[in-house]
């Protein structure tokens, strides 16, 4: 997928574990996960505005277009 | 009625199922017992006799119901079973083992139908296995179905080689049932169906 989420790199930043954050955005730890592992399919707007109210941040910090020739297989 | 848990609608499907499933396992075994003796004993001879269903025509003239009233009608492709004592010991053995492969489908396809639904009783209908099993149970209706129609055809074949009758002619013929054929195309579309089903359901459970 061409979609890069950046959440692990934003936790950094903000000094936050992502238990807390899931905690705080009401997701579970397991689903968390997979969008910090670029597992997920689809990230819902509702849960994209809980993370960024919580982390202080812009979409674009979250989210991140890879160009193709640099995708993983 | 419920739809899904005690007395719901697919836990007394389930109980048909598995009702189902242990009746074709006692006739399959029986079946496979009658063959596996076939050929240790010498049937000809026994009391043992087969049944076979057969096709005739038959050359009787067939009149309105008023006696003036002229008709060319005649009797065609009457079926019927014809019981007769085993002669011919390969016959007999080949037909055994005809019947065991598909008795031996139709448990496969209870089998199938029984892990599908398992897998609803646990909550996981919606996962790639559930739609290759549909799949499969759809190939094997249609496939079961002509091989079905093709040893009715081997059986009025052998008869019509093998017997006579006064004013009977028996005839080779098969009763290919053209509605189970489509209700096995149905149960493949269902399965493609499923299949889309299965994808959505993925892709909405990796939807954060």
């Amino acid at each position: 997928m061409a979609i890069h989420v950046n959440l692990d790199r934003v936790l950094c930043k903000r000094g936050i574990t992502l238990t807390e954050l899931a905690e705080r955005v009401g997701i579970t730890l397991a689903n968390l996960s997979v969008l910090k592992t670029n597992k997920a399919r689809a990230i819902r707007f509702s849960t994209l505005d809980a993370l960024c109210r919580e982390l202080d941040c812009q979409p674009g910090d979250l989210l991140e277009c890879v160009s193709r020739e640099f995708e993983e297989p | 009625m419920k739809a899904v848990g005690e007395r719901s609608i697919a836990s007394f499907i389930r109980f048909v199922l598995g009702a189902a499933w242990w009746l074709v396992v006692v006739s399959l075994a029986l079946l496979l017992g009658l063959l596996v003796l076939s050929f240790f004993i010498n049937l000809e001879g026994n009391n043992l006799t087969m049944n076979l269903p057969v096709a005739l025509d038959l050359n009787a003239p067939v009149h309105g119901s008023s006696p003036s009233l002229q008709t060319d009608a005649r009797i065609e492709k009457l079926r019927g079973n014809l019981r007769f004592p085993v002669r011919n010991g390969a016959f007999f053995s080949a037909s055994m083992f005809l019947i065991v492969l598909l008795i031996g489908c139709l448990l496969w396809v209870l089998t199938q139908l029984r892990h599908i639904f398992r897998s609803l009783s646990r909550g996981l209908l919606f996962i790639p296995e559930n739609a290759r099993r549909i799949r499969w149970v759809g190939f094997t209706v249609i496939v079961g179905e002509l091989a079905r129609a093709a040893l009715v055809y081997f059986w009025s074949y052998y008869t019509s080689l093998h017997f006579t009758a006064n004013g009977l002619r028996f005839v080779a013929s098969t009763d290919l049932n053209g509605v189970t054929i489509i209700s096995g195309l149905a149960i493949l579309v269902i399965a493609e169906v499923f299949r889309e089903g299965t994808r959505l359901h993925e892709e909405q459970s990796l939807t954060i």
